[in-house]
């Protein structure tokens, strides 16, 4: 029955966790309304786990006997897919599995109020370099402009509208050796979009050009601790908070291997911390998506090539609470100054990133007594560092990982991010949430000069936003939820060139969404 | 060369060439403009206005060679190098040089510098070179240079011409022109997505 718990919290866990595929390859407010589209099945899938652990507490003793056991088959089912009358899992015939079939439709209607938007432009300087030829003329001191951008008014005129759908399925059996799981989240992912002509198109949600993989939000197998497949990164938290467009914090699903080790009942201050139990997790992670280069002054090798990006994971929770910490190393490679002049190098080094996190729920009248009714709180604060890694700041792309200098020399972009999230649960069908955000990143190169004239050109320039969400949810029964969201989003960018501070430029502006939601 | 030569030359330019220049204006403190241009006709036409102001230049086409610089600051600086002839001795911008036979091309440079201190530089290898240059060391009368600098924002502007690519950027401090052919340009932009 334990294997049963642990299976169904990863089930809860992995369709939480479900969210933001390749952040930077969606518009901000598209790719995160998978989180909240996924809280009625996560809901259904914990009141199992209650269920199932109330059985645990019914059934089995704290210090039941050990009997010695028999000769088994190698593999064998252990106890029916029917819990407690809990339907939901039934038995898939011959192969011994037992199955769960989960889904929503979530339809939106938003409005982005931008018109303009900050846009930054990458250069080479041609700049005498030595190459194979001798000294010769080439692309190749790094530069960078930013500016206000008016053609964004075109891509946001009108307004948008789309669907977040998909079909979750968990399918698992125990066996002598562990239990073998496997999780499949998929869906229609689609929303209208402008391009900076106001020409509208309906546009599929894709990964590395493939379709069939912005399809795919989650697949994989489990064996034990030991998962294969395209699952949450372990860095991963939370995306959007409790809100359903997103703040300024990493969440990804992604091609890997991770290994979890799960430590239950850990005996520390049981009156205080009741139920502690924590878990340790590593994972090697595709690091094609962690990749923010644009082309000129960073760019990656084609394919994935090289190391994987190496995650670990601890987390320490009990009911009321969970303590996040993560830490990720993500090789950079580049090929860019190599491209401009096949004389320079192909340098690589190593980006890294960090987020500490965690969540905090209660129920108010445990806090301000009588008063506090039946409403519940809860509450999540994620911060987050990286250098030469910026995906994992979760911020837009409005940084890149690197720049290589014209001698191939890289220096790495660094950041922070940081997001807070509350939820006020009104009455069990009503809640609001508030999100609020903020981010920095900071990209530069040395100076370098042209090759003529005794000027030296260099850049640094800073990166800065500031998010705030709003959101009111209803949940009307059978399933059906409907939601209404707004948010204000500030940005500014600074930079220094030639040793002199240039003139900052400043964005903000509103957005609108509402949403409805049928789980089932 | 007399002030009527560097006219003469000037009104040569535009009779010869006109219709292919993308003129770059700057007007910020600090002025730099870089002018790196091939094919098979190069024209440059820059106006620069601040207290520094820097141009140089190569270009390397086959039939013509054109170049108008006006700097108005402090202390302006040119230096440009017209080759266009039948050898390429600029073998070290063997990327800039245009394509087909080199019969030896038409060079024309035209610098007019009003400041402190004026320096120019100016090497032609074409079949036929003809260059002018004023300079005046009175600024207006004393005057200060006119300068402006954006209110809102730094400007970027990017421009396609027949010889390849012109970028402008200008902020408060500084301001930066570069023309590349297409072999020596490397841009990119990225941003937030909507």
């Amino acid at each position: 029955m334990k294997t049963r718990i642990t299976i169904v919290a990863s089930f809860a866990s992995a369709a939480v966790i479900a969210g933001a595929s390749a952040a930077r390859a969606q518009p901000a407010s598209f790719d995160k309304g998978v989180d909240a589209s996924i809280l009625e099945a996560t809901r259904a899938i914990e009141e199992l786990n209650a269920a199932s652990k109330t059985r645990v507490k019914e059934k089995q003793p704290a210090n039941r006997p050990v009997a010695k056991a028999a000769p088994r088959p190698v593999i064998r089912m252990t106890g029916p897919c029917n819990l407690n009358g809990n339907t939901q899992f039934f038995q898939i015939p011959y192969i011994g599995f037992c199955g769960a079939v989960h889904g929503s439709f979530t339809g939106f209607l938003g409005k982005d109020f931008a018109t303009e938007d900050i846009t930054f432009t990458t250069q080479r300087l041609p700049a005498y370099r030595y190459g194979w030829s001798g000294l010769g003329l080439s692309a190749a001191v790094p530069m960078m402009y930013y500016w206000k951008n008016p053609l964004v008014r075109n891509e946001t005129s009108g307004a948008y509208t789309g669907t977040y759908s998909m079909v979750n399925f968990l399918a698992f059996r125990n066996t002598d050796y562990g239990t073998i799981s496997v999780f499949v989240n998929a869906g229609l992912f689609a929303r209208t979009e402008k391009n900076y002509l106001g020409e509208t198109r309906i546009t599929l949600n894709q990964i590395n050009g493939h379709y069939w993989r912005g399809a795919f939000d989650q697949a994989w197998i489990q064996f034990g601790g030991l998962r294969f497949g395209l699952q949450p990164s372990l860095f991963s938290f939370s995306r959007t908070g409790y809100t359903f467009m997103p703040g300024y914090a990493s969440y990804l699903t992604t091609p890997a291997v991770s290994y979890t080790h799960r430590i239950e009942n850990i005996n520390i201050l049981p009156s205080l911390l009741p139920r502690l139990g924590a878990s340790i997790s590593v994972s090697a992670e595709d690091p094609t998506l962690r990749r923010y280069p644009e082309g000129v002054l960073s760019r990656y090798p084609t394919g994935m090539g090289g190391y994987p990006d190496f995650v670990a994971q601890l987390r320490v929770g009990a009911p009321a609470f969970v303590i996040h910490a993560s830490g990720a190393m993500h090789e950079i490679r580049d090929v860019s100054a190599n491209a401009y002049n096949t004389f320079m190098p192909k340098n690589a080094t190593w980006g890294w990133a960090a987020q500490l996190a965690g969540e905090y729920r209660w129920k108010w009248s445990g806090l301000v007594g009588s008063i506090g009714g039946e409403m519940y709180g809860k509450a999540m604060l994620a911060a987050s560092a990286s250098q030469g890694a910026m995906s994992y700041l979760g911020i837009p792309y409005m940084s890149i990982d690197y720049v290589s200098s014209s001698t191939g020399t890289i220096q790495r972009s660094a950041g922070q991010s940081i997001m807070g999230s509350y939820e006020h649960l009104w009455t069990p069908v009503f809640k609001t949430s508030i999100t609020g955000a903020a981010f920095q990143a900071y990209m530069g190169s040395a100076p370098e000069f042209l090759g003529f004239g005794n000027v030296a050109f260099g850049f640094n320039t800073q990166v800065k936003g500031q998010r705030v969400v709003g959101n009111a949810e209803y949940w009307a029964g059978e399933g059906w939820a409907f939601g209404l969201e707004g948010g204000w989003t500030w940005s500014q960018a600074n930079g220094q060139y030639l040793g002199g501070r240039g003139l900052p430029v400043a964005v903000n502006f509103p957005n609108v969404l509402t949403y409805m939601r049928k789980a089932f | 060369m007399s002030r009527t030569s560097l006219l003469a030359a000037i009104f040569l330019l535009s009779v010869i060439n006109s219709g292919f220049a993308q003129m770059a204006t700057q007007s910020a403190p600090f002025n730099f403009a870089i002018g790196l241009t091939g094919g098979s006709q190069s024209s440059i036409d820059l106006s620069q206005s601040g207290f520094v102001n820097v141009y140089y230049g190569i270009q390397d086409s086959n039939q013509a060679n054109q170049a108008v610089i006006t700097q108005n600051g402090l202390n302006n600086y040119s230096q440009m190098q017209q080759v266009g002839d039948s050898t390429g001795t600029s073998s070290g911008s063997a990327s800039v040089r245009g394509d087909g036979p080199r019969y030896g091309a038409q060079n024309y440079a035209a610098v007019t510098q009003n400041g402190v201190e004026n320096s120019s530089q100016i090497t032609q290898l074409g079949g036929t070179n003809v260059a002018g240059v004023a300079q005046n060391s009175h600024v207006g009368n004393g005057s200060p240079p006119r300068v402006l600098v954006p209110t809102d924002g730094p400007i970027y502007q990017s421009y396609k011409t027949p010889e390849g690519y012109l970028s402008l950027f200008t902020t408060d401090s500084m301001s930066l022109a570069v023309w590349t052919p297409p072999g020596l340009t490397a841009t990119n932009s990225f941003g937030r997505m909507h």
